[in-house]
């Protein structure tokens, strides 16, 4: 799979309206996005990730670093590609929901009867049907993220970015956002979303990157081919002798519960010689677990205490 | 079709206004109730009633075309609307040239019903249409379409709506009176004076030049080919703001 979308050295600072001192907000991010892939932007209040979608979409412009749209600088015209969901989606109260989509699919471009026709797949999709004449000043938080999700699926986006598209949502209505999500790389779409919610970064993301400080500290792949740090073996039956021969590849001393075994191993080769050691002295092996550290452990070691309280 | 889209947009947005509803009835009211006192009066007063309903189409307009010109653009700044249109493929020139002609559109439409009552309510009276009335309207619409330049351009680079109409309002009183700095740049005047008159000639808007009212309600001929030159200064004005506007508002980040 392809490049879609590439972040290079993104830096973004501001100066203070009274010292001139430089404040840094993004502070040289670095990433690339595989088409169809879908990705998590995480990290505390403050830490830089509206401010990173919004210079991918050229709401700011970046101090230095640029964003590459399959291949080539992102500009006007490449935004036809891409659909965007701002944080909290404001819309203009005196539309009703079908008037705001129309209006936004003409900002596309779209011909009337493809705005159309759009328009209605989404009403219908999106199941905002039976609000298509309410005024969007009359909506529910989830009914308005909805109507933002399908202002931003107008255009068929090959790239999706959703800044905290579960912020605001009962659990029913963060369920329907998560198959929204899931259903999105069904039809071929790249996502891009940033949370602090962990729990539904790890439901969908392939990769997750944590952000803190404006800086990118860590891109972590949760979905399958993730190599884990080690495996926990739990054995029963084992000779004096096994668990000697077990303790030598294990990283750390086994540890007894009742007359189960558990023995920490650092990686598949290890596996393997311990597994043959347990076959040969007529061991029962009663589990294999591969270990690797939740998001959450990851995401707390790189956030200030202070910031785990906003 | 994107500035089009905007343009629409933004007629519509002021359409539904319903504080343009208020202001918009009182005038055409202002207007009828001037017209109806000068019936019952002989003469030469209805020239005072068609001079005293133009000035009012004109202050009402002013009115209108500061309000809407300041608000519009710090309203989608303000309320975070504009995220939602500058993420697409729209540049933002477009942006502002829908903008603005969203708003002249709106101005044309209520200039027009204003005018259009006192065209009818002097006709009842006079027995013909004076159509020197619907001259006096078009000319307002050039002056108010120069205004909500001057109201986009501040707006674009100042954050505070007070602020951005405080300085519309000061340029449509400074434009109005632009014609008194003829006697400033005279020879006899010192030369401190007479340059920064002159600078002051070149920059405000000559929005004086823009209101007949006087030569329509008195009958006065206008002609043809003075009409013709400050429509185009109107436009030629209103453009150069609107480009400033643009180069302003391309630089500003939207946080």
């Amino acid at each position: 799979m392809g490049t879609i979308l590439e972040l290079k050295g993104l830096t973004k600072y501001v100066r203070d309206d009274w010292t001139f001192r430089r404040i840094t907000l993004v502070d040289g991010v670095d990433v690339a996005l595989a088409e169809n892939e879908i990705f998590g932007l995480i990290g505390p209040n403050g830490a830089g990730k509206t401010t990173t979608l919004k210079l991918v979409v050229g709401l700011l412009r970046p101090s230095r670093g640029s964003v590459l749209f399959e291949g080539r600088p992102l500009d006007v015209a490449a935004r036809a590609a891409i659909g965007f969901l701002p944080e909290q989606p404001y819309f203009y109260d005196y539309l009703s929901v079908e008037e705001t989509l129309t209006f936004f699919a003409r900002l596309y471009g779209l011909a009337a009867d493809e705005r159309r026709a759009r328009v209605q797949g989404l009403l219908r999709d999106l199941h905002l049907e039976p609000k298509r004449r309410a005024s969007v000043r009359t909506l529910s938080k989830g009914t308005l993220q909805r109507v933002g999700i399908a202002q931003a699926m107008l255009a068929r986006p090959r790239l999706l970015i959703l800044d905290e598209p579960m912020s605001g949502l009962d659990p029913a209505g963060r369920a329907h956002m998560r198959d929204l999500i899931r259903g999105l790389r069904g039809i071929g779409t790249t996502v891009i979303f940033s949370s602090h919610v962990l729990p539904d970064a790890e439901a969908l993301c392939d990769r997750v990157g944590i952000i803190a400080g404006g800086r990118m500290r860590e891109i972590v792949t949760l979905q399958g081919a993730a190599e884990p740090d080690g495996y926990l073996l739990s054995v029963r039956r084992m000779t004096a002798e096994a668990l000697a021969a077990l303790q030598r590849v294990s990283t750390g001393p086994a540890a007894a519960d009742g007359d189960t075994w558990r023995v920490r191993l650092p990686g598949r080769d290890a596996v393997r010689t311990a597994v043959d050691t347990v076959h040969g002295a007529d061991g029962v092996i009663e589990s294999l677990t591969p270990l690797r550290p939740s998001l959450e452990e990851r995401f707390l070691a790189w956030v200030k205490p202070e910031a785990r309280l906003d | 079709m994107r500035t089009f889209a905007i343009a629409l947009n933004t007629a519509r947005e002021a359409v539904r206004n319903k504080l343009l509803y208020s202001i918009l009835l009182f005038a055409v009211l202002v207007v009828a109730v001037a017209a109806l006192f000068g019936s019952v009066s002989i003469g030469d007063q209805m020239k005072f009633v068609k001079d005293f309903s133009l000035m009012s189409v004109s202050l009402f307009g002013v009115a209108i075309a500061v309000m809407l010109g300041v608000s519009m653009l710090n309203k989608e700044l303000g309320r975070k609307t504009i995220y939602n249109i500058l993420s697409k493929p729209v540049a933002r020139w477009e942006f502002i040239v829908g903008k603005f002609l969203g708003l002249v559109a709106t101005l044309v439409l209520v200039v027009g019903l204003m005018t259009t009552a006192l065209l009818a309510i002097v006709a009842a009276f006079e027995g013909r249409v004076d159509w020197t009335l619907a001259l006096s309207g078009g000319m307002t619409v050039l002056e108010l379409m120069i205004l909500v330049a001057v109201a986009l351009f501040v707006s674009a680079i100042v954050v505070t709506p007070t602020i951005a109409g405080l300085v519309t309002g000061a340029a449509f009183i400074a434009g109005r009176c632009a014609g008194y700095l003829d006697y400033f740049v005279g020879a006899d005047q010192p030369l401190l004076l007479r340059s920064l008159a002159r600078s002051l000639y070149w920059v405000l808007p000559h929005l004086d030049r823009l209101n007949v009212a006087n030569q329509v309600a008195y009958g006065d001929a206008v002609a043809p080919e003075y009409v013709m030159t400050v429509a185009v200064y109107a436009l030629a004005y209103s453009g150069i703001l609107l480009l400033l506007a643009i180069f302003m508002f391309s630089r500003r980040e939207l946080a």
